[in-house]
């Protein structure tokens, strides 16, 4: 009874999607608010019933309820209860409904948001996002349905991978999810503005917190994969051009061009065309990735007909292409520029500049992602590309990138004049340029790794001064100590200090893949015991190899005494772990972080003769890759969080203000 | 020179070391891609290209000593690969995974030596389903 349950749940919600669609269209269209207002309390009865059949799958996950197949592929009854849980966005069937999940409670929360702002655009949001709810309602009936029984039931389950019973398994995808369906929010508004022609900069503000707010989770998702890849895969790396991190990494990029862009539009009345394509695109590339995620399009030669909702897919992703290309060309009059672009040296072009390059990385990853698909539609024969391409292609943009957020603050808006330029970047280019010149003395001759470098302490160095200026001017002004003044800095201007604090991170970021990239050391060894190797500053002493049991699993385990000069500084054990009810061993890397790098260690195993195997690294630097993550995660927060809940901000501030007498 | 021209001439260059890069970028990084079936007809022709094959591995084929590997890959049970491969294995590399090798093909010895090796990550590829369909 409990699948059908399932079925019907989802059935019904699809109805109500459809009447809420309808109910929006006519009703705003007739001018009938009581129609508008029941298609938009339709979305109150859609995200129960996906909370509902949400709640069902999850239910049927931790009972380990294998009449579902869903239930029976993903899980076992041995599986601890957490990844019973995660489960539901483990698989196919499951993510396409926690994608439907989320983006039901996005849009009751997008409709409270705006009960009494943008009223005009509402009734089409509220359509444009049931739509979207609609279609996966759709792919879930009939071409992915978690709710498919299994005959004859199993007694057991497949269980789930060794190698993704981690923590990152519970909070990475949903970070990736909660960022993908996001941009879903700012394109549902785009397009209701198209529709009705009501193209005021007004509603730009809703959608830029949300791209924003997508855009913080799509960081952290992708952070949080690539640290998941380097602690837990074992193969050093972080980042691996797979099609997989791509789909993650284009939209990424759409939002990232378009919450620079969009100032653009709210300052000066430019870019509007442009910035209606970025969000188009943003929401398109997500849509996109979920498919090149999901339907396995690119791993396998004969996918593409074989999978099912892989036609699904494709047909929505047409009828959105061409619905909004054609909204843009009705409209492409009343959204033309409301200034023209006075000077090319001048802070707007500098804006341009930033999302030409943020859109030509995009356009390359898309290139390379999609190369094996189109070269066997033109040529009949499948032809990928691997990593080199990526960096050779995406490297030169993305220091022109990095350049551009160290010039960009520098620069006077409308037209900066040779004094201006002269000012401004002598001391960051100096500075930059010395501590180039130091690190090249030191021993770095790397020229890309100088390169990135220079750019990145450029970023770093105007970031600095903006800091400096603004704090002093603060403290000349209401006469406040250093780090008061500094907080009032960042409180009284979030988007543009939290801006700079995101720019930090990406700086932060940029110096750890270089130093990481281009001086990585990796040595494969055979070592008796109690003999030694070296690498980089250390030696390795391999002392020991156990093998241990506990009852769910054998484990190898290999100790390994580090030295550096004469003094220990680490002792490493790297593990192999083999399960007894999976034939999918798992490497259990060894990782000791220094301050300037990380050796990294992996167990391969014993030789015939007993002696150890092992595959050793030293990435120098690598771990500024996360702290600048969590850097740009602060700055995304600091831009964000008051903007979310103003009445709350406020209401804190004024009793931090009532507080600050007594103290 | 104005700004709007200085713009678009700027503009092209941007877009016109994307397309250098892109085109470079490709020539010099391409590499063919078959399944094991589609591999065997060409084999002879190859003459040491670099190329891609994906197949599984046979049940009871993966001979190791220390890092380096044999193991056959087969895509119709008839049509098999010998591949040789040197290196740490992915924890996903077993009988019956599906694997991508890249590397170079030796009509002589009839050997694949592969210089990387892909094992496709289990749930997001929905390798049991695969299996059903085959």
């Amino acid at each position: 009874m409990l699948p059908e349950i399932g079925q019907y749940t989802l059935i019904a919600a699809g109805v109500l999607c459809l009447y809420s669609m309808i109910a929006c269209v006519t009703g705003a269209r007739l001018r009938r608010a009581d129609l508008v207002e029941s298609g938009e309390r339709a979305v109150v009865g859609i995200i129960f019933l996906v909370f509902f059949a949400s709640g069902l799958l999850v239910y049927s996950l931790v009972i380990s309820d294998f009449r579902l197949e869903y239930v029976a592929q993903y899980t076992s009854t041995t599986l601890p209860l957490q990844y019973k849980i995660t489960a539901f966005w483990g698989g196919q069937a499951g993510s396409m409904l926690f994608w439907l999940l989320i983006l039901s409670v996005y849009t009751v929360i997008a409709l409270i948001q705006n009960q009494n702002k943008n009223r005009q655009l509402m009734p089409y949001v509220t359509a444009v996002l049931s739509g979207i709810c609609l279609f996966f309602i759709v792919m879930l009936i009939f071409a992915a349905d978690p709710f498919k029984r299994l005959i004859p039931v199993p007694v057991e389950g497949q269980g789930l991978n060794p190698l993704l019973q981690n923590y990152w398994m519970v909070s990475h995808p949903p970070a990736l999810y909660a960022g993908y369906v996001g941009l879903s929010v700012p394109f549902a508004f785009a397009m209701a503005a198209l529709m009705t022609g009501n193209l005021e900069t007004g509603w730009i503000k809703a959608i830029r917190k949300w791209t924003l707010f997508s855009w913080l989770f799509l960081t952290v998702g992708i952070l949080q994969g690539s640290y998941w890849a380097y602690i837990e895969l074992g193969w050093g790396g972080y980042w691996a051009w797979d099609p997989v991190e791509n789909a993650s990494l284009m939209p990424w990029l759409a939002a990232t061009a378009f919450v620079h862009s969009v100032m653009i539009q709210e300052k000066k009345g430019m870019l509007k065309m442009w910035n209606m394509v970025l969000v188009l695109i943003a929401f398109t590339l997500s849509i996109f990735g979920t498919f090149l995620t999901r339907s396995g399009v690119v791993s396998s030669v004969h996918s593409f007909a074989q999978s099912p909702i892989g036609t699904y897919f494709v047909v929505f992703m047409a009828l959105q292409i061409g619905l909004s290309v054609f909204l843009l060309l009705m409209r492409k009059k009343e959204l033309a520029p409301e200034a023209r672009l006075e000077s090319f040296v001048s802070r707007e072009s500098s804006f341009l500049f930033n999302n030409v390059f943020f859109l030509v990385i995009c356009i390359a990853v898309l290139c390379g992602t999609t190369f094996p698909i189109l070269s066997e539609w033109v040529t009949g024969s499948k032809v990928t590309v691997s990593a080199p391409f990526f960096n050779k292609v995406v490297m030169p943009f993305a220091i022109g990138l990095i350049l551009l957020t160290g010039i960009c603050p520098l620069i006077a808006w409308r037209k900066a004049g040779l004094k201006n330029l002269q000012r401004n970047f002598v001391v960051p280019s100096g500075f930059a340029l010395i501590a180039t010149i130091i690190l090249a003395i030191l021993g770095v001759h790397h020229w890309l790794t100088l390169l990135f470098f220079f750019s990145a302490m450029f970023v770093l160095v105007t970031v600095y001064v903006e800091f400096n200026k603004g704090t002093r001017a603060r403290m000349a002004m209401v006469s406040e100590g250093a780090p008061a003044a500094l907080y009032h800095l960042v409180e009284r201007n979030k988007r543009r200090y939290g801006g700079f604090i995101v720019h930090t991170g990406i700086a932060v970021i940029f110096i750890g893949i270089a130093a990481s990239s281009f001086y990585q050391l990796e040595k494969e060894v055979t070592v008796k015991q109690n003999e030694s190797f070296a690498i980089g500053a250390y030696t390795l002493k391999y002392s020991d190899l156990q093998f241990l049991q506990d009852a769910h699993k054998e484990v190898w385990q290999a100790r390994l005494d580090v030295f550096k000069g004469e003094k220990q500084v680490a002792v490493l054990q790297p593990e192999r772990h083999f399960y007894k009810n999976s034939d999918q061993p798992t490497t259990e890397v060894a990782i000791r972080p220094f301050w300037n790098e990380d050796l990294y260690l992996i167990l391969v195993g014993p030789d015939q003769a007993g002696a150890g195997i092992f595959k050793v690294f030293v990435n120098p630097f690598i771990g500024l890759i996360w702290r600048g993550g969590l850097i740009m995660a602060l700055g995304g927060l600091v831009i964000l969080l008051p903007e979310f809940k103003p009445e709350f901000a406020t209401s804190t501030a004024s009793e931090i203000a009532a507080e600050e007498p007594a103290t | 020179m104005n700004g709007k021209t200085a713009l678009i001439v700027s503009l092209l260059v941007v877009v016109g070391a994307l397309g250098f890069l892109i085109y470079t970028g490709l020539t010099g990084n391409m590499v063919y891609y078959y399944h094991v079936d589609e591999f065997l007809p060409k084999a002879t022709a190859l003459n040491g290209e670099v190329i891609k094959i994906n197949g599984k591995v046979k049940a009871g084929s993966i001979l190791k000593q220390n890092m380096d590997y044999r193991f056959v890959i087969h895509g119709a049970p008839v049509n098999t690969v010998n591949v040789d491969y040197h290196g740490v294995v992915p924890d996903t590399f077993k009988d019956g995974s599906d694997v991508v090798v890249e590397g170079i093909y030796h009509p002589d010895t009839k050997r694949f030596h592969a210089t990387t090796l892909l094992a496709k990550c289990p749930t997001k590829y929905e390798p049991q389903k695969q299996a059903r369909v085959e």
